[in-house]
């Protein structure tokens, strides 16, 4: 089954996220492209990774249910504010990660690319959990880590390890 | 006349309501001096995040005047945001910028380009057209009532060249007891 766009659109509702923060990724452009049209779920595109997870800590704060959609690499460009703000501040976020460069039907742990084996660990490190989301018929697992990241107070990471259709 | 951080923060204190107060850098430090109230969103280990923080809860409350005390150092760590504040365009939103031209929580070390950087220039360039320079405290406290009935967003630069001694951020409270605390009150629910 492949991942698409209006599955995780259609989670990312149910779970009650209402803004999503991106810097755009390759792997998930499709849902970039559906979020930037869409009426409910806002879209606000920023410059940087770290800057997102500080607007989505003022929204947060404000009263707001945030995703953060970046890339990999983002992950590695926000960690200060990752541990300031989601270990420090405790404020929930749901970090939605492109794994850019996965080989196909290789474990990201496994993989021969850095960025691809060292993105886990990294979020490992800043306490931050996270689920490898590769089909349709996974979705749920968007669901489960918004409610898990609300009720621990900390960011809860998916790993979007296939192109979002 | 005064081109001092703690005289800016004075004025500001004096007249502000309810506005959420994001402080950063050596304002976090001063500011708990002249307020106290579970509307200040005291910022610590973060430098680089206030004006992204204020722009998310500007967002989130759109009918909540949102101020942010930010650095010069600071903000240059995420100079990007200023494009974000432009393109959003966040009525509610006056970004107070506290321009010493040094890192001062380090040691007073100048910034890079110190004395040719122009961030009023910067924010202008980014698409934020209402912006105003300060030398004076006293001329910043005569201005403030206007800035703050104005529509946003609204980036201002205020000449901290004087500067002050240093003085740490008091640890209390800890980074998680004011998000709750903000949070609550923003939220209208109780402790």
């Amino acid at each position: 089954m492949p991942l698409t766009a209006q599955a995780v659109l259609q989670e990312l509702q149910r779970a009650g996220i209402d803004f999503v923060v991106s810097v755009p990724d390759s792997m998930t452009k499709g849902l970039y492209a559906a979020l930037a049209v869409h009426k409910e779920v806002r879209l606000i595109p920023v410059a940087r990774e770290e800057e997102g997870m500080g607007v989505c800590a003022g929204l947060y704060v404000g009263g707001r249910r945030p995703a953060l959609l970046i890339q990999n690499t983002g992950v590695f460009a926000a960690v200060n504010s990752l541990r300031a703000l989601g270990l420090g501040y405790q404020v929930p976020v749901l970090l939605l990660v492109g794994l850019l460069g996965r080989e196909p039907q290789v474990a990201p742990r496994d993989s021969a690319n850095p960025l691809v084996r060292l993105t886990g660990p990294q979020l490992d490190l800043l306490k931050i959990p996270h689920d490898l989301l590769e089909d349709d018929a996974q979705v749920g697992l968007v669901g489960a880590a918004v409610d898990e990241a609300w009720r621990e107070g900390r960011p809860h990471a998916i790993l979007i390890g296939e192109q979002v259709k | 006349m005064s081109r001092r951080l703690s005289d800016y923060l004075r004025a500001l204190a004096r007249q502000r309501t309810d506005q959420l107060v994001v402080v950063t850098m050596q304002a976090a430090a001063y500011w708990p001096r002249f307020a106290g109230s579970d509307l200040d969103f005291k910022l610590i280990g973060c430098m680089g995040v206030a004006s992204p923080i204020g722009l998310g809860l500007a967002l989130a409350q759109p009918q909540r005047r949102v101020i942010v005390c930010e650095g010069d150092g600071s903000l240059l760590m995420n100079l990007g945001v200023l494009a974000t504040i432009g393109a959003q365009a966040p009525e509610n939103l006056l970004v107070l910028l506290m321009d010493n031209g040094a890192y001062a929580t380090t040691g007073g070390q100048p910034l890079p380009g110190a004395g040719k950087l122009d961030l009023l220039a910067v924010a202008k360039g980014a698409g934020i057209s209402r912006t105003y320079s300060f030398s004076d405290s006293s001329h910043f406290a005569g201005q403030l009532d206007r800035l703050l009935g104005s529509v946003g967003p609204i980036f201002a630069r205020l000449d901290c060249s004087e500067l002050e001694p240093f003085i740490a951020v008091p640890p209390e409270p800890t980074a998680a007891q004011v998000a709750v605390r903000v949070r609550n009150a923003l939220l209208g629910k109780s402790g």
